[in-house]
């Protein structure tokens, strides 16, 4: 009965050209083959050559061999069977028109994702800001359809590849050291120079803070209720979590400690009769 | 040329009411008197022991070591100062609190107060592994950035005095021998010296610690001017080599980000 079946089916019709049954199972047989040839690559690539190439050009030839391997294999299984592909251009043109406008975004995504790939404005572990999406933490990966960010509450964002793409990135982990800055008011009536002196002497003593380029702060602006200082400091780049959280705490410490004002918004109302 | 030589004090000061570097080996407890530190291995089981340190500022760090062999060996050295508060860099940058101005042409040699870490090892046979770094008396340890910020290196951070008559403070620092020459027609002033720490190697004996030298030229290529550093090997033969825990990487480095 079996033979019977296969005997019936001695020939199957693909894209106009008759292909044996047997013929196919070969193809299928090129294809696990070729799946199995560009795993095997992938892994000895890993293995012998990633290790001394940068994270993201390994990961970007990794996967170039890998499919590389299988879109051969795919053309070996076409050309094995005969099947002429210029009925499925003709085909495919008209269909991949209304093919693109359905999937226009997906395209649109994959193409930044090539894009991505080759301008590289971030490598996988850097700190990058999304600020059009309000969107910071660190970068996971570039796939072909998405960037995947790590976010500090240890959740994963999807960003499709066309909105990294066209958007601005902020780049935190692009050099060694990195900048925080603060603002706090002192009442008009303290000792600017003074203040200026204690925050220095303070913000110094944050073992991550740089020695040089040493703390800078300079007023800022004559606002409604004190004078507004700004503080800005330098510390290596990974080490906000060191300096950011206490940075404005230490301010305060060191101008409650000199017995320097930090006023609160006030207005004055004068009543006449 | 001409060599005037500066040298610094010898280190007869040091107190002896500390402990010294060395290595011990600890059968039940064992406790080491450092500048505001404490340090006390005591035994708990067959080949379990306790760490605890602790400073004036209550801050206490305690282990539980397992031993390889029945009693505990360690060392006490000085250890290269890029562990505290985190390693992050091979490099230190030492602003110098006077800048040396040298004449054209000229050689000189001064020792300089490095600032160095406290390692504490446990050794056996075939190697070490650090158990704690400290610094003595504790305090807080900087970086700094070499260049611009864009493209600038990060180091490890000290600012220190040339002064002939300044006395090491045991502990707290240890002796390098600068080798400086001027090959430039003109003199200069240098005020900061940036160089890879790591291709250094500490010696100690008692409480004295001595890194290899550095040898600092400045030079002069296509009208720009730099200074090379060059790490240079001691022989101390009777002091001991400090332990360190990474391998020397061999830098070829000059300072082409100014030097003043």
């Amino acid at each position: 009965m079996i033979s019977e079946f296969f005997v019936n089916l001695s020939t199957i019709n693909v894209l106009g050209t008759e292909v044996p049954v047997a013929s196919l199972i070969v193809g299928v047989v090129i294809m696990i083959v070729g799946v199995i040839v560009a795993k095997i690559a992938s892994i000895f690539f890993k293995k012998y050559f990633a290790a001394n190439l940068e994270g993201d050009v390994a990961k970007n030839l990794n996967k170039a061999i890998y499919y590389g391997i299988i879109v051969i294999s795919l053309l070996a299984v076409t050309t094995s069977q005969g099947i002429d592909l210029s009925g499925l251009m003709v085909a495919g043109g008209i269909f991949g028109i209304v093919i693109g406008f359905a999937t226009q975004s997906v395209v649109s995504n994959l193409i930044s994702g090539i894009f991505l790939m080759f301008d590289r404005p971030a490598k996988t572990g850097d700190l990058i800001e999304i600020p059009a999406n309000k969107i910071y933490g660190r970068l996971m990966d570039i796939t072909i359809f998405s960037t995947r960010i790590k976010l500090f509450d240890g959740s994963i964002m999807r960003v499709p590849n066309q909105t990294v793409f066209t958007s601005e990135i902020r780049n935190v982990s692009g050099t060694e050291v990195r900048r925080i800055e603060g603002v706090v008011g002192i009442a008009y009536k303290e000792n600017i120079d003074q203040a200026i002196s204690e925050i220095k002497k303070s913000v110094a003593t944050l073992p991550y803070v740089l020695a040089e380029p040493e703390p800078a702060v300079w007023v800022e602006q004559l606002a409604d209720s004190g004078v507004n200082l700004r503080v800005l400091t330098w510390l290596p780049r990974d080490d906000w979590d060191y300096v950011g959280p206490v940075l404005m705490k230490k301010v305060k410490e060191a101008l409650d400690g000199a017995g320097i004002e930090i006023p609160f918004p006030q207005r004055t109302v004068w009543l006449q009769k | 040329m001409e060599s005037p030589k500066i040298s610094l004090n010898d280190n007869s000061h040091i107190s002896d009411n500390f402990s010294k570097y060395g290595k011990h080996e600890i059968e039940n407890s064992l406790e080491f008197d450092l500048p505001a530190t404490k340090i006390k291995f005591s035994k708990l089981g067959e080949g379990k022991f306790s760490y605890r340190r602790t400073n004036f500022q209550n801050q206490n760090v305690e282990k539980i070591i397992a031993a390889r062999t029945k009693n505990l060996e360690i060392e006490i050295a000085p250890a290269l100062p890029i562990h505290l508060p985190a390693y992050k860099t091979d490099f230190m940058f030492l602003r110098l609190a006077t800048p040396l101005h040298i004449s054209r042409s000229t050689s000189t040699e001064l020792s300089v107060s490095m600032p160095i870490e406290m390692g504490i090892y446990t050794t056996d046979d075939e190697a070490v592994h650090p158990i704690d770094y400290l610094l003595c008396p504790p305090s807080y340890s900087k970086y700094s950035l070499y260049g611009q910020p864009e493209a600038g290196r990060l180091c490890n951070y000290a600012k220190i005095t040339i002064d002939a008559n300044e006395k090491v403070t045991p502990f707290a620092f240890g002796t390098m021998q600068l080798k400086i020459h001027n090959e430039l027609q003109k003199g200069v002033s240098i005020g900061r010296l940036v160089f890879p720490i790591t291709d250094h190697d500490i010696y100690y004996s008692d409480n004295s610690a001595v890194f290899d030298p550095l040898e600092v030229i400045v030079k002069e290529r296509m009208g720009f001017e730099f200074v090379e550093m060059k790490n240079l090997s001691k022989n101390l033969p009777k002091w001991s080599n400090a332990p360190r825990d990474m391998p020397k990487t061999d830098y070829k480095f000059s300072m082409e980000n100014g030097f003043d």
